[in-house]
Formats: C-alpha cells, sequence, structure tokens
C-alpha cells in the first residue's frame, strides 16, 4: 500500500528528497519502513516516547492533522510532514 | 442653693466660671490637637500607601517588560534557528548569547523585589518561574550547540519554539494576571467582570 509522503527542508539533509513513497497500513509503518531506508527518522519524527509526533512537527494525512503514528493511512493518502514554528 | 450662704453662692459661682472659662477650652483644645494628630497619621498613611500602589503598579509595568523581552529574544533564535536561514539564525544566535545574562538578571532582581512589594507567595510563584526560564535557556543552549546533524538542531529549536509559542506565552499571562490581582491592581471594570 503506497503512500505519499512529502517533507520540509529541514529533512531534506535526511532523505535528500522533498517526497518519498512508502508502504505502510499505519503511520507507525510508515515510518519504520521509511527509518529502514533512512536511519533517524523515527526520532526526527516522534517525541521520546516514540508514539507521539515530536511537538515542533506538524503531521497531517490528506490534510487531517495527527499527533500520534498509531493512525491507520488510507491507500493512496498524502502525508505532510512540516515544521510547526510561528514567530510573534 | 436656697441654703447656701451669699459667700458659698458667689465662691461656687467663681468655681464655675473658672471651669468653664479655663477648664473646658483646655479640655477642647487637647481634643482638637488629637483629632489633628490622628488626622496627620491617617493621611500620612494614605499617602503611604498611595506611594506603595504606585510602586506595585511600576513593578508590574517592569515585570511584564523583563518576562515578554526575555521571551521575544527565546522566540527570535528558535524560529530562526529552525527555519533554516542560516544568516538570520547566526546573527539571533550571537543577540541571544550577548544579551541572556542581561535577560536572566533582570528577572531575577524583580524577583528579589517582589517579596518586598508583592507577597511570599508572588515571590515563590516568580522563583518558580525564573527556574522554568533557566531550564528552558539551559535547553536553548544545549541545541543550539549541535552542530551536526544541522536537522537535530533545527528540529530541537523547532519543540522549543512551539512549547515557548503554545505553553511559555499563557504561563506568563497567567503570572502578570495572578499577580496584578494578589497585589489588587486590576480595573474597578475588570474585576466585576
Amino acid at each position: 500500500m503506497k503512500t505519499k509522503i512529502s517533507f520540509s527542508s529541514t529533512f531534506f539533509e535526511l532523505t535528500k528528497a522533498w517526497s518519498l513513497e512508502v508502504d505502510g497500513a499505519t503511520l507507525r509503518e510508515v515510518i519504520d519502513n521509511l527509518s529502514k531506508r533512512y536511519p533517524g527518522v523515527k526520532k526526527a519524527i516522534c517525541a521520546d516516547n516514540e508514539s507521539e509526533i515530536r511537538r515542533g512537527l506538524i503531521v497531517s494525512i490528506d490534510n487531517e492533522i495527527v499527533r500520534t503514528i498509531d493512525v491507520p493511512v488510507p491507500e493512496g493518502a498524502n502525508i505532510d510532514i512540516d515544521r510547526a514554528t510561528s514567530g510573534g | 442653693m436656697a441654703d447656701l450662704g451669699l459667700t458659698q453662692q458667689l465662691i461656687l459661682l467663681a468655681a464655675t466660671a473658672a471651669v468653664s472659662g479655663l477648664g473646658v477650652p483646655i479640655v477642647l483644645k487637647r481634643i482638637d490637637e488629637s483629632r489633628t494628630q490622628e488626622l496627620k497619621n491617617r493621611e500620612a498613611a494614605i499617602s503611604r500607601q498611595a506611594k506603595i500602589i504606585d510602586a506595585q503598579a511600576s513593578f508590574l509595568d517592569e515585570l511584564s517588560q523583563v518576562l515578554w523581552e526575555w521571551r521575544y529574544a527565546a522566540m527570535k533564535i528558535t524560529y530562526y534557528g529552525s527555519s533554516g536561514k542560516q544568516e538570520l539564525y547566526e546573527q539571533s544566535c550571537e543577540e541571544y548569547q550577548s544579551e541572556i545574562w542581561l535577560h536572566l538578571n533582570k528577572i531575577r532582581c524583580i524577583t528579589s523585589k517582589s517579596r518586598r512589594l508583592a507577597s511570599e507567595n508572588c515571590y515563590q510563584e516568580l522563583l518558580k518561574f525564573y527556574f522554568r526560564i533557566v531550564d528552558l535557556d539551559k535547553r536553548i543552549f544545549k541545541a543550539i550547540n549541535i552542530v551536526e546533524p544541522k536537522w537535530e538542531r533545527e528540529l530541537e529549536l523547532s519543540d522549543l519554539n512551539v512549547e515557548i509559542f503554545e505553553l511559555v506565552s499563557p504561563e506568563i499571562d497567567e503570572l502578570l494576571f495572578l499577580i496584578s490581582h494578589r497585589l489588587g491592581l486590576q480595573s474597578e471594570f475588570r474585576r466585576s467582570l
């Protein structure tokens, strides 16, 4: 089950790509599969407990923001990973 | 009176005249002096209280100023540090490192002042918040000292940016509100809400 995952510039150093296609029925599976190719990705995305998204990131699946990685990923879904920073 | 002789009556009359003519004014003067002193004491107490209220209002303004100055300095470095804008990040890094001691010094000084101008509770609340700031500062320094990998530094600073924006900013507002409430420095309109 292929999912398209797009990254912010911070991840380019890790993945050398702005977007990738990854297998997985849940976000955890997607991230685990991604980590096999790009070690460090899980640490970059997850908080210390490895089940929540770290505070400084916004992860959305088909434009729905998620805060945990234990969520289903529909077939052909688009996953966006971006920084949650704000000025002001 | 009918039984008294004329001499006795005259003595009594003279005594009454002496008491009302000399004694009463003395007593009235004493009462007047006592009232004047009481009024002076009350005026001095009101004046002293007004000065304390002015000092407390200045203290609250100063506290607000120093906390938000630190908060914006911290936001700036975490924002540019996570944005990948290298030149702006380096600039904000230099600024932060040269200013942070002054920020901490100002916050610690006003924390001490709170014990005198506010209360022991306010002092304890501010002290707790001061240590929260020191902890955040340690984490900022830890993050900016990550040279490689760059992504790790950017994400640590991004986490801190969101924490300061979403958690610390309302904490500052809450702290200022709490202290103004304890000092009774809210407007009548705000208190009636």
